[in-house]
């Protein structure tokens, strides 16, 4: 009874620390998270997840005045033309005003959807950016990661392919 | 023996219980709807100021007030215009010496997104204002900004992040040459009235996306900020002016933070003598955490770092020295604002909640300061668009 009583308390008091969300985890996550998201195209639209059901989903977090996440924009973009065949739809969602989206993608031009997140970064626990959430075609979240990568080289490729079938 | 036995249970459960008695009690704050991006701060002679911009559609305005016998003095307005860079994570400051007082805006220098100036203004008297130039004199079209500003001697000691080396960032970020064009850090000293006398570049490799800090020790001052190593590490690191010379920048601690990215979560530091607190946020290896470290020697040497997060730290920290023995930390937990007592021994006392704020990047970054034997707290509400402000009796802190 008594070292009963002291495993529980050990237990109670370990669990107050919570589990510290990783950065660069792979454990899957709920597939209520993407579809509770809400992401909003230029034109103001609620982006229906039921439209890219049954597709894994890049979703990369930036910002117009984040230098790294300009920086990978044209590795996405080749990553998104390398698999452009393939059961994946590649989105970058940012905090800023549409008009700011739209300034900088007539800037810049790249030929991504670039969309705007009503869902706060720190509701989906992001300390910084640019931040990759990959979710399979089943929407978990099988893929997180918090810094720039250059997606479209050989071994991000085989990386994605590998994620979007990841249970 | 039962009641022995369930000791350590009751201490295992009442450990997990966080101050959140709602000790803090909300003040009228003297700013207008549409208003945000709060600084406090409080002199050595013990006044306390709060500066805030106020949107009037595209007009931006800086204003700043006094509390005086527990309630703030009527809005000052410092300066205006509609071609500022305003943004979440940097806001405009100001700073008192004696009389003189000056404070900066963010103004825009071209089209580029990345091209913003920092414009200085004093005053002799605390109503009239007027330009006191460029902080930045490199004439460049690029990013200047984060600005620390405190009073030294008889005039100012400002540090800012410059990103004169990075003017063609965009198109070494798309050729990836941009390690050769990093943010730079650099300080000056100006005279009471905001002339520059001397300007140094202090870290010419530095986290281009967060705040910078500083502090008055008994040594001379300290500036605080994230470094950034060729391979992308950045953690906090500290240069010290003595004798007329700054040290070669210093880490603080080796969390290795390794981020290719915009952390947006600057360290903040103060000092009473030769003790200096330095909080600071960092997700190295995954692990999202705010942390304080003590020094005994204005800077030279600190002791390890004190976790005083919980589960869900977004940092966007604040640290105040109550005496030599103790600091408040405030930061931000999840959505809510916090606050809790660490000693320089390391012994942390209860996490109190201050206020709900929002995870959301417009609520900013929450401010403190001392009022006598309480503790202000500010921040922007997203909801209503207005700074907010509440307060702490010290005695209400373990």
């Amino acid at each position: 009874m008594k070292y009963l009583i002291v495993f529980i308390a050990v237990i109670t008091f370990f669990s107050c620390n919570g589990s510290r969300q990783s950065v660069e985890e792979t454990q899957s996550v709920d597939a209520s998270e993407l579809s509770s998201m809400q992401l909003l195209n230029i034109d103001g639209s609620l982006i229906n997840w039921q439209e890219v059901k049954g597709k894994a989903v890049f979703l990369n977090f930036w910002a117009t005045w984040c230098g790294p996440c300009v920086k990978e924009m044209p590795y996405i973009e080749a990553a998104a033309r390398a698999l452009k065949e393939e059961n994946i739809v590649f989105l970058l969602a940012t905090e800023e005003s549409t008009e700011k989206i739209k300034s900088f993608e007539q800037k810049f031009g790249y030929q991504l959807d670039l969309v705007r997140q009503k869902t706060s970064l720190a509701s989906l626990d992001i300390t910084a950016i640019p931040t990759t959430y990959i979710y399979n075609t089943k929407g978990k979240r099988v893929f997180a990661e918090t810094s720039a990568r250059k997606w479209d080289t050989d071994e991000n490729i085989k990386l994605l392919k590998e994620l979007m079938k990841k249970p | 023996m039962f009641k022995v036995l369930i000791f350590p249970l009751l201490i295992g459960v009442v450990s997990c219980v966080s101050g959140d008695s709602g000790l803090a009690t909300t003040i009228p704050s003297p700013a207008a709807i549409n208003s945000e991006e709060p600084y406090l701060l409080t002199t050595p002679q013990g006044n306390t100021y709060l500066s805030w911009i106020e949107r009037n559609d595209t007009l931006g305005i800086l204003r700043y007030a006094q509390y005086r016998n527990g309630q703030w003095t009527k809005p000052v307005s410092i300066t205006n215009g509609s071609n500022w860079f305003i943004n979440w994570a940097d806001y405009p400051m100001m700073a008192v010496n004696k009389t003189d007082m000056i404070a900066h805006t963010l103004t825009k220098s071209g089209q580029d997104t990345y091209a913003y100036d920092i414009s200085l203004f004093h005053s002799e008297d605390g109503k009239d204002w007027r330009s006191a130039g460029l902080l930045n004199e490199d004439g460049l079209q690029a990013e200047h900004g984060f600005v620390t500003m405190l009073p030294y001697k008889d005039g100012f000691l400002l540090s800012w992040l410059d990103g004169r080396n990075t003017v063609s960032m965009m198109d070494s970020i798309l050729t990836d040459h941009a390690h050769h064009k990093a943010m730079t850090l650099r300080a000056a000293i100006l005279t009471s009235s905001g002339k520059k006398m001397e300007e140094w570049e202090l870290d010419n490799r530095v986290c281009d996306c967060c705040q910078t800090s500083g502090a008055l020790t008994a040594n001379g001052p300290v500036i605080v900020y994230r470094n950034r190593s060729e391979k992308e590490v950045r953690d906090i690191s500290i240069v010290r002016y003595e004798s007329g010379t700054w040290t070669k920048p210093s880490v603080i601690f080796n969390d290795l933070w390794l981020i290719s990215g915009c952390p947006v979560n600057g360290p903040r530091a103060d000092a009473k003598e030769n003790v200096l607190a330095v909080a600071w946020f960092t997700a190295a290896k995954g692990n999202a955490s705010v942390k304080v470290a003590f020094s005994k020697n204005s800077g030279k040497s600190f002791t390890p770092p004190v976790i005083i997060s919980d589960a869900s730290p977004l940092g966007r920290v604040d640290v105040l020295l109550i005496d030599q023995r103790s600091a408040l930390v405030s930061w931000m937990e999840g959505s809510e604002i916090r606050v809790m007592k660490v000693t320089v021994e390391g012994i942390s006392g209860t996490s109190v909640f201050v206020a709900q704020s929002s995870g959301a990047r417009a609520s900013g970054f929450p401010q403190m300061t001392r009022y006598k034997d309480r503790v202000l707290f500010a921040w922007t509400d997203e909801e209503q668009k207005k700074v907010q402000l509440a307060a702490l009796d010290m005695n209400d802190l373990m």
